[in-house]
């Protein structure tokens, strides 16, 4: 797992403290305020105590600050350790010496929450610590006699840790009927959430409220992974400002079959995006790798990145149409990305193609993305789909990476009904690619819908997969014949082929 | 009637050693941070100091220093408990035993009874 590039410092010049954790603090844009005290709130199973010792963890590992963890009737300490022990981040040598497990209930039970105030401190004071977690919150509230009590406590360890110079991170469970009026008074609100959509339980981080900065808004998908937590920020709040339009000369980015760049007037227009339709089997991925291949050939880089069929084979059915991509593909011109059609989260889904093209920063790289309902089926609220499309794509643009994207059409429906409607807006480019049937014979048709920024030939043509690689008719007779069901048989040479 | 120092700050395990310990037939006195463990040290000898190791106040390991450097308390007997073994050089302070939490019962009893020593049998009169 990548760790996300670290922000520049704001430009008023607080001094940010980075959790380390895989994205919170590119959403945070920076980290946590130093001496900043925070409110992390959520239920049993979503994953506070984790990303509590995950911080103090990457704290130790990055600086030479030390860290203070106190429990209120949580968890012992020893269980707390031993399930943790099997996350990468942990790493036992750190303890005692600089984090430092205490429990402070028994101050809190036995003097109260001025008792429990007066053993942090201390504890602070001795440990040096330069972070705090503070987990089980709630705890307070049974001792403290009413809510002012508890942001008054709230008030006077944020002053003396902000003295200090020590980070606070004050985890909660997240109870409904709790106002939680000690938000008030806090630097930060980060929730966590654990719920069930349908039959999907879905893990989810919002930050609330955040002084002294901006921050990315709205509900991010959490994982948690052998590597602790692990935060997918929404793609479309993320990429909400794309840059200007690319001002790099636009150049044509041939498929690598002869006909077809010729009716798109020498290829697909550079750092664009296309939307390859058609039912299955029609030849969607064969003319996507034949993109990609064409793509390699020219010395540019190419990304495959699809749901359907394991690497091993997709090399076989390229093969066997004379696509080489298995050539290119063990050269390192075209890296090979397959996800398993399970359950997925679509911002990671996102990260993960996102940061293999930027593995490679060059110029006129290529994209296939096989296919657009891996991301539909991999979004809990289908309603993001058009904005995080739009997104995406922006940011494909904005790299200058020329995308091609299947979808997939009902096998046996005549007419043509896009499943994803907002694709079409999104993309620049609309190939369809359909059957037509004919005296008990199967033909597949190509034609271009739509071709934005460009000029391009609307006739529609044949299109063949054959033993030597991927053909389309040279002129719109051979499918106009086949429309109109008048196919002579004699005297056609596709057609006979096609009989073979 | 034998008496152990039980010291964690850790109210649930206290509360569990004490218990246990009481049936075995010692009697018990417990702290919950460092500082005072060394007061109730002082104040009275005990024949065990069964502690943690990361306490309030003043860290395990720096009762034991002040344990050492104090006279009449440096033979006490010290039993440490801790999740992680201290990284200390063990000769600077002293301790004869430790438990790794979370420790077994049998452990904890045969441990306490090499360093004790068996609780003072009840005379019949």
């Amino acid at each position: 797992m990548n760790e996300s590039t670290s922000e520049q410092p704001p430009p008023d010049g607080l001094e940010r403290v980075e959790s380390g954790i895989p994205r919170l603090d590119y959403i945070l844009k920076g980290g946590f305020l130093k001496g900043g005290t925070y409110n992390l709130i959520g239920p049993p199973g979503s994953g506070k105590t984790i990303l509590g010792n995950q911080f103090c963890f990457n704290h130790l590992a990055r600086t030479d600050g030390s860290c203070v963890y106190i429990s209120l009737l949580v968890e012992s300490h020893a269980k707390m350790l031993r399930h943790l022990a099997s996350l990468k981040f942990f790493d036992r040598d750190k303890i005692p010496d600089r984090l430092y497990y205490v429990s402070g209930y028994s101050s809190l039970r036995e003097g109260g929450p001025d008792a429990l105030l007066d053993l942090i401190r201390a504890t602070l004071r001795d440990r040096r610590a330069t972070l705090l977690v503070v987990d089980g919150m709630e705890s307070i509230r049974q001792f403290a006699d009413g809510e002012q009590k508890i942001k008054e406590f709230v008030h006077e360890l944020q002053a003396f840790t902000g003295l200090i110079g020590c980070t606070s991170l004050l985890m909660c469970f997240k109870d409904p009927s709790y106002s939680f009026t000690e938000n008030a008074v806090v630097d930060g609100v980060v929730e966590l959430s654990d719920q069930l959509i349908g039959p999907r339980a879905v893990r989810e981080l919002v930050v609330h409220k955040f002084r002294g900065g901006d921050y990315l808004r709205g509900r991010h998908e959490v994982e948690i992974t052998e590597s602790g937590i692990v935060i997918h920020p929404r793609t479309e709040i993320q990429f909400d400002k794309p840059p200007g339009r690319a001002t790099e000369l636009r150049v044509r980015m041939p498929f690598g079959v002869a006909e077809l760049d010729k009716m798109t007037f020498g290829g697909l227009p550079s750092g664009s995006t296309t939307a390859l339709l058609g039912a299955p089997g029609t030849g969607k991925t064969l003319l996507g790798l034949s993109f990609l291949v064409e793509g390699a050939k020219q010395g540019h880089h190419g990304t495959y990145f699809g749901f359907y069929e394991p690497p091993p084979r997709l090399m076989e059915k390229a093969n066997q149409v004379g696509i080489e991509l298995e050539k290119y593909v063990k050269e390192g011109l075209i890296d090979v990305v397959w996800q398993p059609p399970l359950e997925h989260m679509l911002d990671s889904l996102a990260e993960q193609l996102l940061e293999k093209i930027r593995e490679h920063e060059q110029p006129r790289r290529r994209l296939f993305f096989d296919g657009v309902e891996g991301f539909r089926a991999a979004s809990v609220y289908p309603d993001r789909l058009p904005r995080f499309l739009s997104a995406f794509c922006n940011q494909l643009r904005a790299s200058d990476v020329t995308a091609v994207m299947t979808e997939e059409l009902p096998l046996f429906r005549p007419e043509i009904d896009m499943p994803n409607p907002e694709l079409a807006n999104v993309v620049e480019t609309v190939v369809l690619l359909r059957y037509v049937e004919l005296r008990s014979q199967l033909y597949r048709l190509l034609s271009i819908m739509k071709m934005r920024e460009s000029r391009y030939d609307t006739s529609i043509r044949e299109f063949k997969i054959t033993d030597q690689g991927l053909e389309v008719a040279d002129s719109f007779e051979s499918a106009e014949a086949i429309l109109t069901g008048y196919g002579r048989l004699s005297g056609s040479p596709s057609v006979k082929e096609d009989q073979r | 009637m034998k008496c152990i120092l039980v010291v964690d700050d850790e109210f649930d395990l206290v509360g569990m050693l004490r218990s246990i310990l009481e049936e075995e037939g010692y009697s018990t006195e417990s702290c919950s941070n460092g500082r005072a463990a060394l007061e109730r040290l002082k104040a009275c000898k005990p024949d065990l100091l069964l502690m943690d190791v990361m306490l309030p106040y003043i860290s395990g390991l720096e009762v034991l220093r002040t344990m050492k450097e104090t006279p009449g308390l440096d033979g006490v007997p010290v039993v440490l408990m801790s999740s992680v073994q201290p990284g200390v050089k063990q000769h600077d302070y002293h301790w004869d035993a430790f438990l790794r939490k979370p420790f077994g019962l049998e452990d904890l009893l045969r441990t306490v009874r090499e360093f004790a020593g068996a609780p003072d049998e009840v005379v019949q009169s």
